[in-house]
């Protein structure tokens, strides 16, 4: 068994920073900012999961 | 101005006009699902705000419609591609009303465009680095729109976790709804209504009544808000199933979270002139309100639309446009 709100927040992470060498130089800190959300949204969900599994 | 000018004009209109009205369940779902206002006055609250945007925003997206989808020195932005490219979108756009798939009236729109365009003049008049920026955006605006719709929900949680005056908090949000929904309509009418002003200046330089270079004129703003605020104020009276329920059940909080999300990413998109569909940016926000509870929470076929949205539209538009773009030139 495992978080899938924590899978689908790395896929979206995945995604975001995927697109960075397609943007804009000037839009390009848009998708990382992006990517380094969904990753802090990732462990915190991740965590939030193990401990109510416990 | 020709006839086939204005005739076309009208059309893109029109078409402001079908945005407006198939996206006011958009702005208003929230607040009348949870009887903050009746839909009548609703809808004129949402109305205003897609009116008033003109005050607030440049023509950013405007000029990235005219300038960055299909190269307008190259010669091939004649009447009748422009109007090939919207009976793309339009067409698309019923196609997909009829058979009940998922679209997005402006991904239609850059779809048509450039299968237009490319009828008439092969691929080396489409600019690669403004696709490249819409095509971006297309798939960071939902994704954007979720993060910050779940970040909002979060935190508002969590500030006013203590509170024993649930009524209270309640009634608080209801009313705290009127600013969040007018925030939303004003990025809408924002981002959507510059969508037509671009095809409309695109119109205007290729006829001659304005230089390549110039910015959009006072007119064809006053005129594109109009038409998607009277679209939103005509699409209201139809409402029966809102956004907020199809997607999953929003309470006050949520309805402020999401709309405020929704309108943050589309003031960001809209002042950086990149055109984005505000119906994926509001369900994005919607499916992030929703994921603070737990993913089943979540309609994911909704969410699903939008990915085969992604993936159906701009081919289909691209197509209608390409055909009618040659049978146009094959009348002319």
């Amino acid at each position: 068994m495992i978080d899938r709100r924590s899978l689908f927040f790395a896929g979206a992470a995945v995604v975001s920073v995927a697109l960075e060498p397609l943007s804009d130089p000037d839009l390009r800190w848009v998708p990382i900012a992006v990517s380094i959300t969904y990753v802090v949204l990732a462990v915190l969900s991740f965590l939030d999961w193990s401990s109510r599994a416990r | 101005m020709t006839a086939g000018v204005v005739f076309v004009i009208v059309l893109a209109l029109a078409f402001d006009y079908t945005n407006g009205f198939h996206d006011s369940a958009n702005s208003i779902a929230t607040i009348t699902a949870t009887r903050v206002l009746r839909p009548q006055y609703a809808v004129i609250w949402a109305a205003f705000f897609n009116f008033a945007a003109f005050l607030v925003f440049g023509t950013k997206v405007a000029t990235t419609i005219a300038k960055d989808v299909v190269d307008p020195s190259a010669g091939v932005l004649t009447v009748g591609v422009v109007f090939a490219g919207l009976i793309g979108a339009i067409g698309w756009n019923l196609i997909t009303f009829y058979l009940g798939l998922p679209s997005s009236s402006s991904h239609a729109l850059v779809g048509g465009m450039v299968g237009a365009a490319v009828a008439r003049a092969g691929v080396h008049v489409v600019k690669a680095d403004g696709l490249r920026k819409i095509g971006v955006f297309i798939v960071l605006s939902p994704l954007i729109g979720l993060a910050l719709g779940l970040i909002l929900t979060v935190t508002i949680m969590w500030v006013f976790h203590r509170s024993k005056r649930v009524d209270r908090l309640n009634r608080s949000f209801r009313r705290t709804q009127l600013v969040s929904a007018a925030a939303f309509s004003l990025g809408h009418g924002a981002n959507d209504a510059q969508k037509t002003m671009g095809i409309i200046l695109v119109l205007l330089i290729a006829s001659g009544q304005v230089a390549p270079n110039a910015g959009v004129p006072l007119w064809v703003v006053l005129a594109a808000h109009t038409a998607i605020g009277l679209g939103t104020l005509s699409g209201g009276w139809r409402i029966v199933k809102t956004m907020g329920s199809k997607i999953t059940r929003l309470q006050p909080v949520g309805g402020v979270a999401a709309e405020s999300a929704a309108a943050a990413t589309l003031f960001f998109t809209s002042s950086a002139g990149i055109p984005v569909s505000t119906t994926h940016t509001i369900t994005g926000a919607i499916v992030g309100v929703g994921a603070t509870r737990r993913l089943s929470a979540v309609r994911w076929g909704v969410a699903g639309d939008v990915v085969t949205a992604w993936v159906l539209t701009i081919p289909g538009a691209f197509a209608i446009a390409y055909v009618t773009s040659l049978a146009v030139r094959a009348v002319a």
